[in-house]
């Protein structure tokens, strides 16, 4: 009895959930996959269990969800060549491709900003500002000039973690979603009746402008937007 | 002419006979006559043509009753045409019977139906309309008694020979079809027939129907009168664009037979003549406006269909895309279908074949578009549906017509090339990367970050300003002798009270009272920047009641300095003083202050 309430115990521990879900992956299940995956996130969030899920997905044919999960495993763990990696490539699935493409500069800035996470770029922020206040008062002190030049650097660190810390928080506040239904038109305005003006499909990310009962009122990345159902797309966060 | 075929006729006649076939078909039966228009008493010909396949036993045919016009003779001859196809037997047979007539009377006449009766059916021809006229204008007849066949020369060309020109509609839409034929309608016996000058046909693209290659005359009566003729050209054209345009005439060079009044000169002599066909106007209207964007002039009816290859590319290997338009109408001038750019895939210029045929007088075909398309990066692609619109003339409107639409699937192809050839790898396809490997323990992390962390923030503005406050209170100390007396008072008050209380514990009264008194005066002298050695007792009480001190606080410590002052002074006289209690008393005044 005892033994059995131990097992009981480990198989909803988070780990056991995790590693269960990977040899159901190993052996093709997705859909149990998937599961074991979702009950491994209910204790803490972790960008292997987000990584690993929105692979399953993806095996399974739900690109939108893939997606989801890859950007939330990316937010976690935005240096992982694998999460990057599998994200373009479930971006390049979807039947909605994004025209836009940035620059190379805006491109490199935004690599730049992303390249920490959103709780390491605030634990840094924190530690620079330390420094830079730590320097700052040095130079009070004893009016050496030498700590004024020294704690530009960290000054600089400081503004760029600032930055980037912005961005993080900015991306979860704009509330990104992602439509997980095959294909479903944008309408006019909050209801049946209203007048179909877009059609999404699986995997489209956009962003959620208002909500109205059960409509929500999203925007493409090219500009254009509509109301859907709030049954047919996932918020990202 | 009947001399002509007179002279095929022997051989051909025993042919005839012998191939005659059993079983009875259906026969045609007319009458025609070589004038319409005759001189009182000249000579014309009425011929009755019996034509069918078995002609073994042609009865005579029964003429009507004809008292307005003289019988002035008859003959009668035969032809045949037999053919091989496929082995079977076919023929034709036609037999003439001729009689010679003259009019009577003038005016308008009639020649009432012939009959005859074959094989228990009974057949008629038309009636013929006759206008006799006194004076036989039409030709010089040279009147010769016994001559009964031949004499048809010098009979005007206009109405026995000449090239017609006809189109089937004389005003169309653009790119409609239109055909034209040209036909050559004789009554003569012609030995050479030359196209001078062929049509021209500017604005409209041609498609060839039907070109004479050698003589195949036919048989058709026209107005009452008997004509062989021959298509020489039949052509389908489509007009370009929009206007009034022009078929330019045909023209022929035709030698034609005279016959001689001499029987045994069988070729008689021979007349050049030039014969040219009318031109014809045709009008091409526009299309109308309400054009579709989706039209690529086509006009006629068409459908499409589409279809793709494979459903997947590795590399860079296109697919091909085939779109298919068949149809009638102008299939050449049919431009590629628009396909919508599809990100990620690259639509090259297509292969374009064509097909096309006759089929009756109806340019068919079709056209079939081959769209290489080449994947340049991984995914899945949906390739929409193909529209093209075409104007249909028969209703006058458009019509959009469509084909399905494709998925397809591209993979292996963000790998560059060379990389590829530099190691000698062959890419075979790509996926997602595979999925983490177990863990014993999983590092948690969170999307928010905790509220009491923002706090720590706060600590540094306060370590700056602890700096300045610092900074501010080091050069009051080193600018400010009084601000700095008073931050050591304290300081040096406890070490003076400390040595005091050393002295009482070694029970060195006179020092201790020394000590303890300058202890007392120091603390309030470096308190308040006050040099208390100058001062007296009583500038010493003024000074301090001008700096609010309580009057109590002031009265104690002026005690306590006199005490010390007269235990050190008179030592006999404070015997009764409690050093312990002064020392205590001391503590708790300057704690005071």
């Amino acid at each position: 009895m005892m033994n059995f309430l131990i097992l009981v115990f480990l198989a909803v521990s988070p780990v056991d959930s995790y590693n269960q879900g990977n040899s159901y992956y190993e052996n093709g299940n997705y859909p149990a996959a998937i599961t074991e995956y979702q009950n491994a996130l209910i204790s803490a969030p972790s960008s292997y269990i987000y990584y690993n899920l929105g692979n399953a997905y993806f095996k399974n044919g739900q690109i939108g969800q893939a997606i989801i999960n890859y950007r939330r495993a990316r937010f976690l763990d935005p240096r992982d060549p694998d999460i990057n990696n599998n994200l373009v490539f479930a971006r390049n699935y979807r039947i909605d491709k994004v025209l836009a493409n940035p620059g190379p500069i805006i491109s490199l800035i935004d690599r730049l900003l992303h390249y920490v996470s959103s709780t390491e770029a605030f634990w840094l922020c924190l530690v620079s500002f330390g420094s830079l206040s730590l320097l700052f008062s040095f130079f009070i002190l004893n009016r050496r000039r030498g700590f004024l030049y020294a704690s530009s650097i960290p000054g600089l660190l400081f503004l760029i973690l600032l930055l980037s810390l912005i961005t993080w928080q900015n991306e979860k506040r704009s509330s990104p979603a992602v439509v997980t239904a095959p294909e479903v038109s944008a309408l006019s305005g909050p209801g049946e009746e209203f007048k179909q003006i877009l059609l999404l499909h699986d995997g489209t990310e956009v962003l959620i402008k208002e909500q109205r009962n059960d409509y929500l009122l999203v925007q493409t990345p090219g500009g254009a937007g509509g109301w859907i159902s709030r049954l047919t797309l996932k918020m990202v966060y | 002419m009947i001399r002509a075929k007179l002279k095929y006729f022997y051989p051909i006649l025993s042919a005839v006979i012998l191939a005659s076939s059993i079983h009875a078909a259906e026969i045609d039966f007319n009458a025609s006559v070589d004038q319409t228009t005759v001189g009182l008493g000249d000579q014309f010909t009425l011929t009755v043509t019996v034509q069918g396949q078995d002609m073994a036993s042609v009865p005579k045919p029964e003429l009507p009753d004809m008292p307005d016009f003289n019988l002035l003779g008859n003959s009668s001859s035969q032809s045949t045409n037999i053919q091989f196809v496929n082995g079977q037997m076919s023929k034709q047979a036609s037999v003439n019977f001729i009689y010679y007539l003259s009019a009577r009377k003038l005016g308008k006449l009639t020649i009432d139906p012939c009959k005859i009766k074959y094989k228990d059916q009974e057949y008629t021809s038309q009636p013929i309309q006759i206008e006799v006229t006194k004076t036989s204008t039409v030709r010089a007849q040279p009147s010769q008694p016994g001559r009964t066949s031949g004499g048809q020369s010098n009979i005007p060309l206009e109405e026995n020979l000449f090239l017609s020109a006809n189109s089937d509609k004389r005003t169309v839409y653009v790119g409609e079809q239109i055909n034209v034929d040209f036909t050559l309608y004789n009554r003569f016996q012609i030995s050479d027939a030359r196209i001078a000058d062929m049509p021209a046909f500017s604005g409209f693209w041609t498609e060839k129907i039907y070109d004479a290659e050698k003589f195949n005359w036919k048989q058709k009566t026209l107005d009452g009168k008997q004509y062989q003729y021959m298509m020489l050209k039949k052509v389908a054209l489509f007009p370009m664009s929009s206007g009034e345009f022009a078929v330019s005439p045909m023209a022929m060079n035709i030698a034609v037979v005279q016959s001689s009044r001499d029987f045994f000169d069988f070729f008689g002599t021979t007349k050049s003549v030039k014969i040219e066909s009318k031109l014809i106007n045709i009008n091409v209207k526009p299309l109308p406006e309400n054009m579709p964007a989706e039209f690529t002039g086509g006009v006629g009816k068409f459908s499409i269909q589409a279809s793709l290859d494979r459903n997947t590319a590795t590399g860079n290997e296109p697919i091909n895309l085939t779109v298919k338009i068949t149809g009638s109408g102008n299939i050449r001038l049919i431009e590629k279908p628009l396909i919508a750019a599809i990100p990620g895939l690259k639509i090259m210029d297509p292969e374009i074949k064509e097909n096309i045929q006759v089929s009756g007088d109806v340019i068919k075909g079709s056209k079939t578009f081959n769209f290489p398309i080449i994947p340049q990066t991984d995914g899945k692609y949906v390739i929409p549906t193909v529209n093209m619109a075409y104007f249909d003339p028969a209703d006058k409107s458009y019509h959009t017509i469509q084909t399905q639409q494709f998925e397809c699937t591209a993979s292996g192809c963000t790998q560059s090339a060379p990389l590829v050839e530099a190691t000698g790898m062959k890419v075979l396809g790509t996926d997602i990367n595979y999925i983490k490997p177990n863990v014993s323990v999983l590092a948690g992390s969170s999307f928010n970050i905790p509220q009491w962390a923002w706090y720590i923030y706060l600590l540094f503005p306060a370590m700056i300003l602890s700096a300045f406050w610092y900074r501010g209170h080091q050069e009051k100390l080193s600018t400010d002798k009084g601000y700095a007396r008073k931050h050591r008072s304290e300081g040096l008050a406890k070490k003076r009270l400390r040595q005091s209380e050393r002295y009482l514990k070694d029970k060195d009264i006179k020092n201790f009272y020394s000590s303890l008194s300058q202890a007392v005066l120091g603390f309030i002298g470096d308190r308040y920047n006050l040099d208390t050695s100058a001062l007296t007792r009583d500038q010493l009480k003024m000074n301090l009641a001008s700096r609010n001190i309580q009057e109590n606080i002031i009265s104690e410590l002026l005690r306590l300095i006199d005490d010390c002052d007269l235990a050190r002074f008179s030592p006999s006289a404070a015997s009764d003083l409690d050093p312990f209690r002064l020392q205590e008393k001391a503590k708790e005044v300057l704690s005071q202050l």
